[in-house]
């Protein structure tokens, strides 16, 4: 916890040291939150690791990583971690976390961050201004997947370096101007069973091909029927009876389609600084 | 026993059967003779020559029970004795080549009722080899410049024609199905039916081999032989050819027969019934009459390779021209095809779902 802070103090100074050291112990500052009002300056560093578990060389790492996205691409990619947060709401709290440490670019204050919460392992993700188009619901929904595997086993830092690949890819993606959404999926890792068909498939349309050559090699075999030798016009039907028996009704129950099957796009929802949000929620 | 020499009137050389003309030929003089005018000739000629069965060969030199199943006959043109066994009747002198028939194997209940003479000769029965080596992928490819042709023989091979009708029915159960969507449900319908067709159908001439010593399924496999071109059965015909006499009498043919018919019965019968998605066969009751018997002599070419170590029999039709044989298969070549073909039908199939399924 105090390396945080010592870390977050230096980032700070860097920034102009124009923040007091109050501010610095609050995650949300209350002389903006009180007053609903965002600062024009960003108040936190893109990573914010608070509950500390990243060690330092990895947070530096991070870091580096982070900012080089955000400058290029005038988006914040921002990561928050906490023990704990206040309220029930925890894309609440990480709305009121960003919006009020001034965090995203721009006048549309545009960024999404990504915050997870130690102590009932709880993550969330917030999107803002153009976040909210580069994460669409499916977004989020395909982040998560990516990295709850490394979440899982407690690798953070492997967690955090693909949310900034696919931060990036996703960015990318939104400023060709064909966002990522349920229309437009990402080209995701081919699953592993694939490997499987494609050896077992592969060796039954070789065989088949092979035999099939072999085949012309065999012209001698006992003959079946003696369709050659039926006298002409000599099959005669006298009865041509199809009964009706009974008929067999089954009924199958088909969910409704998944509502990421639908339009796509994102979710929001207006929050107490007056601009709407994107999120999503869940346990890792 | 009986053998019987063509004569030509003209130069006295042996005459034989030729397939260009279907007329018996002589190969010295080349006069060409009407078969019907042998028919009348051949009559006659069954009147005589019974003298000669009292001519006993069966000498000290053989062993007993050695010659029970050999016939000896002697040529009429040169005198050399003829060795075949019980069942051949017609070969060539070893002595003068000249053709020769052994009339006895076809004469009173021995005699044929139809013979389809040859109409493919020698030439195209080689011929037909070459063809059939063509466009054999997995064909090893020493085996056209290194199989040897042993044996090119044309054989009159004995059939049993049987005429068969059948009538009876067969009864199915069949299901018919459909589906659609009602609110959140698939409902699937499914009709099931009992059907029945009762019918009849009729058969000529099924021919069964009637000659153990030709393999069967070869001879089932250069068919079918086309009836109408088969004639009354004349002993001329034979004449330049090899021929045998039946050993598997009819009695023992009929079931193999019936057998082929029954196929194509159920074939014709399972044809009519339409319109299901699942037809499963429950029950039948089919009478099949068989008429008597024929017997006819159909002509097939048989050829013998040795390659390698190995045999390999072909057979031509006689009278169609259809070449049938099995040939051996390059194992090397097999694996390799297979190997490539898996590993690139492997990656299609995983390039489709990298594109399609991730």
């Amino acid at each position: 916890m105090k390396r945080a802070f010592a870390a977050l103090a230096a980032s700070v100074m860097l920034l102009g040291g124009a923040v007091t050291a109050f501010a610095e112990e609050q995650l949300i500052p209350n002389e903006y939150y009180t007053k609903n009002t965002v600062p024009e300056e960003r108040q936190k560093p893109l990573l914010y690791d608070a509950a500390d578990i990243l060690s330092d060389s990895e947070e530096a790492n991070l870091l580096t990583k982070l900012e080089k996205i955000s400058d290029e691409h005038d988006v914040d990619v921002c990561i928050l971690t906490v023990n704990a947060y206040e309220g029930n709401d925890i894309e609440l709290f990480a709305d009121d976390y960003f919006a009020y440490n001034g965090m995203g670019q721009g006048s549309e204050k545009d960024g999404f961050m990504l915050m997870l919460s130690m102590e009932d392992r709880d993550w969330a993700i917030c999107t803002h201004g153009s976040g909210i188009k580069i994460f669409t619901d499916y977004g989020q929904e395909y982040l998560i997947k990516q990295i709850k595997p490394e979440l899982g086993k407690n690798k953070y830092y492997d967690a955090f370096d693909e949310y900034a690949d696919i931060s990036e890819q996703f960015i990318q993606e939104w400023e060709k101007g064909t966002p990522y959404d349920t229309t437009h999926r990402v080209k995701g890792k081919l699953p592993m069973v694939w490997v499987l068909i494609s050896i077992g498939g592969g060796l039954l349309i070789g065989l088949i091909y092979a035999q099939s050559i072999k085949a012309q090699l065999t012209s001698v075999s006992m003959q079946h029927g003696a369709d050659d030798y039926i006298r002409q016009n000599s099959f005669k039907l006298t009865v041509n009876r199809d009964t009706f028996l009974y008929r067999d009704v089954h009924r199958e129950y088909i969910p409704p389609a998944e509502k990421s099957g639908g339009g796509g796009g994102s979710t929001t929802h207006s929050h107490s600084s007056g601009s709407s949000f994107g999120g999503s929620h869940g346990k890792f | 026993m009986a053998v019987q020499e063509y004569k030509c009137p003209c130069c006295a050389g042996a005459i034989e059967f030729n397939s260009q003309v279907q007329k018996m030929k002589c190969p010295y003089c080349d006069t060409e003779f009407e078969m019907d005018a042998l028919l009348a000739y051949d009559e006659d000629l069954s009147t005589d020559g019974n003298d000669q069965l009292d001519w006993n060969p069966e000498a000290s030199e053989w062993q007993e029970g050695e010659t029970d199943h050999l016939r000896v006959y002697s040529c009429q043109s040169c005198g050399g004795e003829i060795v075949g066994d019980e069942n051949m009747g017609a070969t060539k002198c070893p002595y003068c080549d000249n053709p020769v028939v052994m009339t006895g194997q076809f004469r009173g209940t021995l005699k044929p009722d139809y013979v389809i003479p040859f109409k493919v000769d020698k030439n195209a029965a080689v011929e037909g080899l070459k063809k059939h080596l063509v466009g054999k992928k997995f064909l090893p490819k020493v085996f056209k410049e290194q199989n040897h042709l042993d044996e090119v023989k044309g054989i009159y091979v004995p059939f049993w024609l049987f005429d068969a009708d059948a009538d009876g029915g067969v009864r199915y159960k069949c299901s018919r199905s459909h589906s659609h969507t009602e609110g959140n449900y698939r409902v699937t319908e499914t009709e099931y039916f009992s059907v029945y067709r009762e019918g009849k159908i009729g058969f000529d001439n099924i021919p069964v081999d009637g000659s153990s010593k030709m393999p069967d399924d070869l001879m089932e496999s250069v068919g079918p032989f086309d009836f109408s071109g088969a004639v009354p059965f004349q002993t001329a015909y034979l004449a330049g050819y090899l021929a045998d006499k039946y050993d598997v009498s009819a009695d023992n043919s009929t079931a193999r027969a019936n057998e082929r018919a029954k196929v194509s019965i159920d074939e014709a019968f399972r044809n009519t019934v339409q319109g299901y998605t699942s037809v499963i066969k429950e029950g039948d009751n089919l009478r099949l009459h068989n008429a008597k018997a024929k017997y006819a002599l159909y002509p097939v070419w048989v050829l013998t390779t040795s390659w390698n170590g190995s045999t390999y029999l072909f057979g031509m039709n006689g009278q169609t021209g259809k070449f049938v044989g099995n040939l051996p298969c390059d194992k090397g070549l097999y694996r390799r095809s297979f190997l490539i073909a898996s590993i690139i039908a492997g990656i299609a199939i995983y390039a489709v779902a990298w594109l399609f399924f991730r």
